[in-house]
């Protein structure tokens, strides 16, 4: 219920109190009083009347001389007479007509006049069935010679004293009214009065509650509403502060999340994801509404699953690694997961993806290159430590045998070296400070040269080696030898990795700002797994293949310290079944370039 | 406010996508494992297919007890018994891992002779339909589940051209017969991978949209009037 109307009825009670209470007065108090004195007043005119009969020429003369006598007397006074001798037979009545008065019914059985005959009088309030009106009858005793012969009976109609009430009533209502508009009117004032600042302070709250911090309430009343407005302005600072500092937290928060290399995936305590940051999003790749989804329907691992329900669960941390499919290439990630439990209670768990692709590949290279050089310098060793034993011995006498063995020897030292000649040059093109003699040459010539070193190895197995779209005049700088051997090895790696009858071509194209060259072989390819380890040193995309292809499994890698301290790039392209191609670039130098001309014609 | 029911067809979607996982990483490492002619990592294939079996009555068991328990109507339904389908290829998938694994380790035990090309591409799309079947199911999209439908005649025409080059090998050199029946037997596993994955997708189109899109040339037959 409003305020206003509250002390409404307030006030409408405190008045209506007093007024009903007069109300019950008048109509109780008042009233009697009033019928006491009219009964009194018409105990005397009974008397007066009993005397004028008894004494005067009334009774004496016959029923006819009372009704006679009754009637004058009534009309001086004004009141209804009636006498009724003992037996109750009407002998006079004021107001019914003379010859009426005999035909008047039996009043022996009226309370008054059964009154009047045990007392000396008697009275009686009653609707009169004669005039229809609520009347007060009054009686006295009639004697005459000392003997009781009847009553006189006087009657008033009451019409007056209820008038007489009523008016009272309505005066009293009228105050009533009155008091009521005066109530209304003050209500109205008061209750604005006291109304405003409550509902001044609660527009301010509302305005809070949704969120308008700056609303200031200013006090209009003082006392309580004052102290109350000032505890909201207090208040409405106070969260103000609060929401600041949050928001400037969560800001900082997303940052970092945004930021972060690691992905981050938050789940809420029935493991739906709530959020995920950008790393993550841009693994996941084009599924970007995973919000309210299971992690499961995201990213397919039941362990990770498995691992946050039971995180959920309260089982502590969790880590796993996990093998994601990101679009390509297969990663390999680190995931922690750690459960958020604020002020103890299980609110859901993070998982941090780190990505330790790289890392395992580095230690995969590492660890193979270690396994790979002891074996790759074994094979040879035991040959030659093998037949050299036997030869030690002296048992082979047949000099021919002799010479095979030392032959056999000679060919597994010849590929120890190589192998050792490999990984020196490797080693060289490692060494930090070491840079590549650059003098100017034509490609060409380069190129030309290379394929004849190739062309043997080339022409044994049945493949065409040919050169295409050659840029003729192109020069370079470069390291001469360094470059040779690049293209050697791109060569003789396709030559190697080409079935019989296929092709190998090379192709020099002049590029806006740098020098191609590329290598294309109709061989078996590479299949995706393996293009980004081939340049790893002794990677090898078939192990099963047997090394007597005669490689030293350096090569790809030496090529790939070449190009890069040429600061070009080195780059393959494979389908499986189809050929690979492998392109370098060399950067143009636009000084050396007019350097070679220059140093051409002159 | 999500119903019991609800949170139970959740649970029942996660563990079917746990299964999902658990079966795409054994094809994974079959065919890492064939590969890299790598028979510790076959055999622990082998060995781990007790997972996968174990997995699915796991979820049969779920499926039931919701049927009976909850007597579950429409939509709801139609998840419930298609996840009991879809359940069991799963499973079906996992024994093809289980035998590329075992076709593997007998591979290996001799050096290899046969390079049949078209192998890995058979596997690839395999898996990439196997992938998108369920990342189908997870998003309920029928668009992708019909373009894995579709694929199915890809895979079929690669597993018949590589089944032809391997016959090749065998009727010119009878000693390679045994390899080339390897070959033949992990081609055909893949290519059953890819009708199971094609299967799936069928089965989701069904759950989504309550159309059956299975045996179309059965039902043309049947509802001649229709066009």
């Amino acid at each position: 219920m409003k305020f206003k109307w509250r002390l409404f009825f307030t006030y409408l009670l405190v008045v209506l109190v007093p007024f009903l209470g007069a109300q019950v007065y008048l109509a109780d108090t008042h009233k009697e009083r009033l019928i006491a004195q009219t009964e009194q007043r018409l105990l005397k005119e009974a008397f007066l009347i009993r005397t004028v009969i008894e004494k005067g020429q009334g009774y004496a003369r016959g029923p006819a001389a009372v009704d006679r006598l009754v009637k004058v007397m009534g009309k001086d006074i004004g009141d209804r007479i009636t006498v009724i001798d003992r037996r109750g037979t009407v002998l006079g009545d004021s107001e019914v007509a003379a010859g009426a008065v005999k035909d008047m019914e039996d009043h022996s059985n009226r309370p008054e006049f059964i009154a009047a005959f045990k007392q000396s009088h008697g009275m009686a309030i009653r609707h009169s069935v004669t005039l229809g009106i609520d009347m007060m009858y009054l009686a006295v005793k009639l004697e005459h010679a000392g003997r009781f012969v009847g009553v006189v009976r006087v009657a008033v109609p009451l019409t007056q004293i209820r008038e007489l009430t009523r008016k009272t009533e309505v005066t009293l209502f009228s105050a009533f009214l009155v008091c009521v508009f005066f109530i209304l009117v003050l209500n109205i004032v008061a209750s604005k009065e006291l109304s405003r600042p409550i509902e001044e302070v609660t527009r301010a709250a509302e305005k809070i509650a949704e969120g308008d911090f700056d609303v200031r309430v200013h006090p209009s009343a003082k006392g309580e509403f004052e102290a109350l407005s000032h505890a909201i302005n207090v208040m409405a600072a106070e969260i103000e502060e609060r929401i600041n500092e949050i928001t400037e937290e969560k800001e900082t928060l997303t940052t970092i999340l945004g930021d972060m290399s690691d992905g981050v995936m938050v789940v809420d305590a029935q493991g739906r994801i709530t959020l995920i940051n950008r790393a993550l999003e841009g693994l996941l790749g084009d599924r970007a509404d995973v919000v309210g989804k299971a992690p499961v329907e995201v990213i397919r691992s039941a362990e990770l699953q498995d691992g946050l329900a039971a995180v959920l669960r309260g089982e502590g941390t969790f880590e796993t690694a996990l093998c994601m499919n990101t679009g390509g290439a297969d990663r390999i990630f680190d995931v922690t997961i750690a459960p958020l439990k604020p002020m103890g209670r299980m609110q859901g768990a993070v998982a941090v993806f780190h990505d330790i692709t790289v890392l395992k590949r580095i230690d995969k290279v590492r660890r193979d290159f270690v396994a790979n050089v002891s074996h790759e310098l074994r094979t040879p060793l035991t040959s030659v430590k093998g037949y050299a034993e036997t030869l030690t011995e002296g048992q082979v006498k047949d000099e021919a045998q002799v010479r095979r063995f030392a032959r056999i020897i000679l060919k597994h030292a010849n590929r120890l070296s190589r192998l050792v000649e490999d990984l020196l040059s490797l080693t060289r093109l490692e060494a930090e400070g070491s840079t590549p003699k650059k003098t100017a040459f034509r490609l060409k010539d380069v190129i030309e040269a290379s394929v004849q070193v190739v062309r043997p190895a080339a022409e044994a197995k049945g493949i065409t080696l040919a050169v295409e779209d050659m840029a003729d005049q192109l020069a370079v700088r470069a390291d001469r030898d360094q470059i040779s051997q690049a293209v050697i090895n791109l060569l003789d790696n396709g030559v190697k990795y080409t079935p019989e009858g296929g092709k190998v071509t090379v192709a020099v194209i002049d590029t806006a700002d740098a020098v191609q060259v590329t290598v294309r072989d109709t061989g078996f390819g590479i299949a995706r797994d393996d293009l980004e380890r081939i340049f790893e040193r002794f990677y090898r995309v078939d192990k099963s293949r047997l090394r007597e292809a005669g490689g030293t499994g350096l090569g790809l890698s030496i090529v790939k310290h070449i190009i890069q301290g040429h600061g070009g790039k080195l780059w393959v392209e494979s389908e499986l079944e189809e050929g690979s191609a492998f392109h370098f670039t060399l950067p143009k130098d636009r000084s050396t370039e007019s350097g070679g001309t220059t140093s051409g014609t002159a | 406010m999500t119903s019991k029911l609800e949170r139970e067809l959740e649970d029942l979607k996660i563990n079917l996508l746990k299964m999902a996982a658990v079966v795409e990483e054994a094809l994974e490492g079959a065919l890492a494992a064939h590969n890299k002619r790598d028979g510790v990592l076959a055999s622990s294939i082998i060995e781990n297919d007790d997972d996968i079996n174990a997995m699915e009555n796991a979820i049969d068991q779920q499926c039931l007890r919701l049927l009976a328990l909850k007597q579950p109507m429409a939509v709801d339904l139609r998840f419930i018994t298609m996840a009991m389908k879809i359940n069991m290829e799963l499973e079906r998938i996992g024994d093809q891992a289980v035998n590329i694994a075992e076709r593997t380790l007998q591979i290996i035990e001799e050096p290899l002779i046969i390079r049949p090309y078209g192998l890995n591409k058979l596997a690839r799309i395999a898996q990439a339909m196997l992938r998108d079947s369920m990342n189908a199911f997870v998003e309920g999209n029928v668009a992708q589940a019909e373009a894995v439908i579709d694929r199915d005649d890809e895979a079929d025409s690669l597993y018949l051209n590589l089944v032809c080059d391997i016959l090749e090998h065998m009727t010119g050199d009878a000693s390679l017969v045994v390899q080339g029946l390897h070959f033949t037997g992990i081609a055909h596993n893949l290519e059953r991978v890819a009708d199971q994955a094609t299967n799936i997708c069928e089965d989701i189109v069904y759950m989504v949209e309550c159309r059956v899109v299975k045996h179309q040339s059965l039902f043309k037959k049947a509802n001649p009037k229709k066009p």
